[in-house]
């Protein structure tokens, strides 16, 4: 039998197969799935911000998109994947609400993320083979380490499977 | 670091919940013509994960409108109903004819959640003596996670932790159900507690 690993905000968690790992409600947060296709293996980090240089409280790693990619790496090279077989979908990003006055940056916060998570996946040379990202709904989404797919529900429950 | 409000800042804060939802409740009463009851505002120290679980769970969808509060205090707005919940209040406010998902509906509510943002606001700055201006109110509906996420966000640029004052109400014959919560990150509170006289929030 199979479990369903629940990710919460700023959060991160990995699973192997027969397993999947889910997070819920993403708005502007990202949810970067890395996986590895040979072993099975994946985990999922639910970012809030792009960038923990910019922010004074940042001793939770996995709010950030830069050192939440980072820390999920190291996590699936302690479980014996192989960095150079890691490959990512990403979803979420989207502007849920749009402000376009006031000096919060609350409109384009989600672009942001996903710019940044985007960035950092480079970086580390990991590819996004998939991504539903941006616009204006939010995503629940589930990774089944059996078959690599990940399946995003928007509200009303329409899904995508990319 | 574990953050707790005293009971004097408790009381204080509920009492600000209860005269600023009060009303807000009152303005939104006689633009529906019903009576609606409001329960005690619950005050509490949120972390990001357990916030959700307060309007239904994180994949519950809700209508949510959003307006930032700046000037002497930055907090921010959110007035919540449920789908059932936001047919209703059309209903009651513009008759049988409009569809509430409508442009016309979803404006309706837009519009309520207007008045009653700006009342609420009007309310603190007499208590406090603060000055307070709130953004144009923004709606969505979706998942109440993604809808949250958005102050949640924001906060989490400083802890990671929100102070919420949750108001509910509710118009019983007209099945109307609904939540006014006004959240900050917990020490943008200080401000205001310092106004009244009490002192922040402990660390």
């Amino acid at each position: 039998m199979s479990n369903t690993i629940k990710v919460g905000i700023a959060d991160m968690n990995v699973c192997k197969s027969p397993d999947k790992i889910t997070t819920i409600g993403l708005g502007s947060c990202i949810g970067a799935v890395l996986y590895d296709s040979n072993t099975k293996t994946a985990g999922l980090v639910h970012v809030m911000l792009p960038d923990s240089t910019k922010i004074k409280n940042n001793q939770n790693k996995m709010k950030f998109a830069d050192t939440g990619i980072d820390l999920l790496i190291e996590k699936l090279e302690s479980m014996g994947v192989n960095r150079r077989n890691i490959k990512a979908k990403i979803a979420g990003g989207a502007k849920m609400f749009s402000f376009t006055s006031g000096s919060s940056d609350i409109g384009n916060i989600g672009n942001k993320n996903i710019e940044a998570v985007r960035a950092r996946l480079k970086s580390h040379n990991i590819k996004i083979v998939s991504e539903d990202v941006g616009l204006d709904y939010g995503r629940t989404i589930v990774f089944d380490t059996e078959t690599c797919e990940l399946s995003v529900i928007k509200a009303g429950k329409q899904v995508n499977i990319i | 670091m574990s953050e707790r409000l005293s009971e004097q800042a408790f009381n204080a804060l509920t009492e600000l919940g209860n005269i600023g939802a009060g009303n807000a409740t009152t303005s939104l009463s006689v633009m529906i013509n019903t009576k609606l009851t409001m329960s005690p505002p619950k005050v509490d120290i949120y972390d990001f994960n357990s916030l959700e679980s307060i309007l239904g769970g994180p994949d519950a969808t809700v209508m949510g409108v959003l307006s930032t509060i700046g000037g002497d205090m930055s907090a921010m707005i959110l007035f919540v109903v449920g789908m059932d919940d936001a047919e209703n209040l059309v209903k009651a406010l513009m008759g049988d004819g409009v569809e509430w998902h409508s442009e016309m509906g979803i404006s309706a509510i837009g519009e309520i959640a207007n008045i009653i943002i700006g009342s609420y606001v009007a309310s603190l700055e007499t208590l406090t003596g603060m000055k307070m201006r709130y953004s144009q109110p923004e709606s969505c509906i979706d998942m109440a996670g993604a809808i949250l996420s958005v102050p949640c966000i924001e906060f989490g640029k400083i802890s990671d932790k929100a102070l919420l004052i949750n108001s509910q109400f509710k118009a019983g014959e007209k099945e109307i159900n609904g939540y006014i919560m006004m959240m900050s990150e917990i020490h943008s509170f200080d401000a205001l507690l310092n106004k009244l006289g009490i002192g922040g929030i402990d660390e």
